[in-house]
């Protein structure tokens, strides 16, 4: 077998082929939904004539493949804004302030232009009507009300790791905690007895609530009115009185993109009003970050939701530990079904 | 041959797997490594359990459903053998989708029909599952050692008065034993690299596979998700060792070069109830499985809406027919050159090398021993980059948006890689069964070694090849872990695709892209299969 030292290249040459060089096309790591990836990017190709593909990726995997392939793509569009943050601290995004970013809300765009956001959601509750009738409950709406022993083995959380959701659920948790680990780790031990599985992705749990194999899913109150206008008609949205998580779906051009301007002018295109006013017709139940953009009328009302304060570099700088902790003391105890 | 299979191997996952070694032993990997022995033990029992049974009963059926379709005549033989292979086709997610549909605690058997509500979730549901999805090896290969069993041997069992209950159990079994432990191998290593059906229902039971994925896609940790794998590795590579000091002291010569008769079906009834009783039985429970993938995807949400629709086929076409040009292409690249390695390291293995033939083996395994989302790892960290050897650069960067064909040669080699295991197994097994006198006598009438080869040995393990050639092609149609990390924006692969939309909870256009996936794959098998029997009879015709 060769050795290691055999395999890497002489100094100074191994940098050369992934230097930065013009491209015609535009290639997106692309962090939503696969029908909204593909009707934005024909759409900002149709509108700007620049040719551009996109890979579907989660955040989690955007982040491995820019260790492994610097380079490959040219933006980053969609998944939570922490995780570009957490791409910034591994210094694979380039700082770029779209002249359109000054429209925005501040909250929606960061101070060191290192990304913008255009959609935003919250965390809800997913419930199934018939099974909650069935147990003889209401739709929760806190946080304890979840670990309401009626719902043993019938809660779906997406697994903090993998799906933004369920981090934003656990960070949602300990900022209500007031950044006491502790205390959410030990919230997260007690909700196990109730989960039935931790799913990969938030909107397959939406898909066990709407099918009744469990009653309530933690869920992007986005994904649930999806799975409900899709034909799982018994799911009905809740949020926790206290307070609860929400998403800035956030834009950045990363590091050494071999098309650049592509990059930045797709950054400005997805922060246009035109661009926002797609989002109804996609359609997608993320609410758009422009004021003044066109809103599908089942797009949850992100104005009366009950947030919790979001500090997206806490919420970046925590989730190491929060998940690795996730790993060791809540999804390795045995819960409800066994 | 040597050269080029030394080369290939070397290229396809020496040059993956050290890359591997080396970010798994790095202190971040170590502590990984550490934390599966001490605070998380059960996931690594959880692994273990679950390959063990998948082995068993994934061995039982295909032995059973082999055995019928060798030594029974019944109506609907040609539909067992089609639906025996039809869950090696499915893509991942799909059966374990449609079993959560059918049996689920909302399922429309067991809730709608008989108003139970079962628990699928963990380990009951995942051997179900598991297994069903692999039973499909165990057949092919135990099917390829029942027909190459010499018929005489049972007609001196009858005539010394045994019954065919006593044949099968005094006889045949003991013969078999060696294709039984390669198939138990092969299911216990699929069973535990799973990732597919723990991520849809597993519930709580948590195992090595998903772990890894949970410490790529969740964090991006390679150095993690390296050490983890290199803990799923080892009980991997000790069945594989076990298996063949087994194998390599029971095995039995069987095919001598003498003139046999024909295999006599068997027509004791303690011999045909119970084997048709379970064939039925599995038939049914396939059908079902596949019924559902089938329905579900004319339905609005099977189970929920049961309107019919074609939306779902509206939207694989829309977003699928690059993603089935770039499969099928790449496929058809890929499978004839596993195959060929796959017969070219048998024949190495057994014929020439008797010590390093064993490293040769255990390396050609390593294709399916490594887990794919590990291995797919490994081609990431050895391709994005240019390969350098001494100085010199050998190899372009070849994984990756950025490489040569947009990374389409990283995942064709992916494909090979994880085509040749079983195709070798196969082969190997076939070959240990042909008497060298077989060769010998080839060799003492003027043939050279290549002609012996290609003449003798070729053609007595054409089984072999095509069980060889068919597990390539429908396993680059249906891997998905392994590519997840190399796909790029210009080569869309179709897994990838059904796995969004598992993902995105919209089963009804997974299971219209599975559909399309499963017609593609029997064509082409279909194909297939016609074109190497006209070729194993045209190579008859000219020996004889």
């Amino acid at each position: 077998m060769l050795t290691m030292s055999a395999c890497s290249p002489p100094e100074g040459q191994g940098a050369a082929t992934t230097a930065p060089q013009a491209s015609g096309s535009l290639n997106i790591a692309c962090s939503q939904q696969e029908d909204f990836c593909q009707a934005i990017t024909a759409a900002f190709s149709a509108d700007t004539g620049i040719d551009a593909t996109y890979v579907r990726l989660g955040s989690g995997e955007v982040l491995a493949r820019l260790e492994t392939t610097p380079g490959e793509f040219d933006v980053w569009s969609g998944g939570q804004a922490e995780n570009h943050l957490i791409a910034d601290d591994r210094g694979f995004i380039e700082p770029y302030v779209s002249p359109n970013a000054s429209a925005l809300a501040a909250e929606y765009n960061d101070a060191d232009g290192v990304w913008s956001g255009f959609y935003t959601d919250s965390v809800g509750f997913c419930s199934n009507q018939a099974e909650l009738d069935k147990l003889g409950i209401d739709a929760p709406t806190s946080w304890d009300d979840l670990l309401d022993p009626a719902l043993k083995g019938t809660v779906s959380m997406p697994h903090p790791a993998t799906a933004g959701v369920g981090y934003m659920a656990m960070f949602a948790v300990d900022t209500l905690n007031g950044g006491a680990e502790d205390e959410t780790i030990d919230y997260f031990t007690q909700l196990n007895q109730n989960v039935l599985q931790y799913s990969k992705s938030a909107a397959s749990g939406t898909e066990l609530a709407g099918r009744g194999e469990v009653a309530v899913a933690i869920s992007l109150d986005s994904d649930c009115v999806k799975a409900k206008e899709a034909g799982y008609s018994d799911l009905v949205t809740s949020y926790p009185e206290e307070g609860t998580g929400y998403e800035v779906g956030a834009v950045s051009v990363l590091k050494d993109a071999r098309n650049a301007e592509g990059a930045k002018a797709y950054m400005d295109w997805i922060l246009s009003t035109d661009a926002q006013n797609l989002y109804a017709d996609v359609p997608s139940y993320a609410a758009p970050t422009l004021a003044d953009a066109k809103q599908g009328s089942s797009v949850p009302d992100q104005d009366a939701v009950n947030k919790v304060e979001w500090n997206l570099q806490k919420a970046a700088d925590s989730r190491e530990a929060l998940l690795a902790r996730f790993e060791s003391d809540v999804a390795s105890q045995s819960s409800a079904t066994e | 041959m040597l050269a080029v299979v030394l080369v290939a191997l070397t290229l396809l996952l020496g040059l993956p797997v050290s890359k591997l070694l080396a970010a798994g032993t790095s202190p971040a990997g170590l502590e990984a490594i550490g934390a599966s022995f001490t605070t998380d033990v059960t996931t690594l029992t959880n692994s273990l359990v679950l390959g063990v049974l998948v082995g068993i009963v994934g061995t039982m059926i295909g032995l059973v459903s082999a055995f019928a379709q060798v030594f029974l005549v019944f109506p609907g033989k040609r539909l067992l053998h089609w639906l025996t292979l039809l869950p090696l086709i499915s893509p991942p997610f799909a059966a374990a989708t449609a079993v959560i549909t059918l049996f689920g605690r909302r399922g429309i058997v067991s809730y709608h029909l008989f108003g139970l509500e079962l628990d699928i979730y963990g380990l009951g549901g995942l051997v179900l599952v598991v297994s069903m999805t692999f039973t499909p090896l165990a057949y092919m290969n135990i099917r390829g050692m029942l027909e190459n069993l010499d018929p005489s041997l049972f007609e001196a069992s009858a005539a010394l008065g045994s019954s065919e209950v006593r044949t099968i159990f005094r006889v045949m079994l003991p013969m078999i034993v060696p294709s039984l432990l390669t198939s138990f191998l092969i299911l216990f290593v699929e069973g535990i690299a799973d990732l597919a059906n723990p991520l849809v229902l597993g519930g709580s039971f948590r195992v090595l596979a998903s772990q890894i994925y949970f410490a790529i896609a969740g964090s991006g940790d390679i150095a993690a998700a390296a050490g983890i794998a290199l803990v799923l590795l080892v009980p991997a590579l000790l069945v594989f060792v076990i298996q063949k000091y087994w194998a390599g002291k029971k095995s039995v010569v069987t095919v001598t070069g003498k003139p046999t008769g024909r295999i006599r079906p068997m027509e004791s009834l303690a011999v045909r109830i119970p084997v048709l009783t379970v064939v039925t039985a599995w038939m049914a429970l396939v059908i079902l499985v596949f019924g559902t993938i089938l329905v579900g995807g004319f339905v609005s949400i099977l189970g929920v809406n049961n309107s019919f629709t074609f939306e779902h086929y509206e939207f694989v076409w829309r977003l699928g027919s690059d993603a089935m040009r770039t499969t099928l292409t790449m496929t058809l690249v890929a499978a004839p050159i596993a195959a060929a390695l796959a017969v070219c390291i048998a024949w190495l293995v057994v014929r020439h090398f008797q010590r390093f033939g064993r490293v040769l083996d255990f390396v050609g395994m390593l294709g399916s021993a490594i887990p794919g989302t590990v291995l797919g790892l490994g081609f990431a960290l050895a391709y994005s980059q240019p390969t350098w050897l001494f100085g010199q650069q050998i190899l372009p960067a070849l994984a990756g948006g950025l490489a040569a064909g947009a990374g389409s040669v990283a995942i064709v080699m992916v494909f090979i890689a994880r085509g040749i295991p079983t195709g070798q197994q196969a082969s190997i097994s076939s070959l240990k069964q042909i008497n060298p006198q077989v060769d010998e006598a080839a060799i003492s009438l003027g043939a050279n070694q290549f002609t012996t080869f290609v003449r003798i040995s070729i053609p007595l393990i054409s089984p072999a090849i095509i069980t060889a050639v068919t597990y390539a092609i429908t396993k680059s149609m249906t891997t998905i872990t392994a590519i997840i990390f190399i796909t790029t924006p210009q080569t869309k692969v179709m897994t990838a695709q059904i796995l969004d939309e598992v993902d995105a909870g919209r089963f009804g256009n997974a299971f219209a892209y599975c559909t399309v996936l499963i017609v593609m794959v029997l064509i082409i098998l279909s194909i297939t299969s016609l074109l190497l029997r006209r070729l194993n009879r045209s190579k008859r015709t000219t020996a004889s």
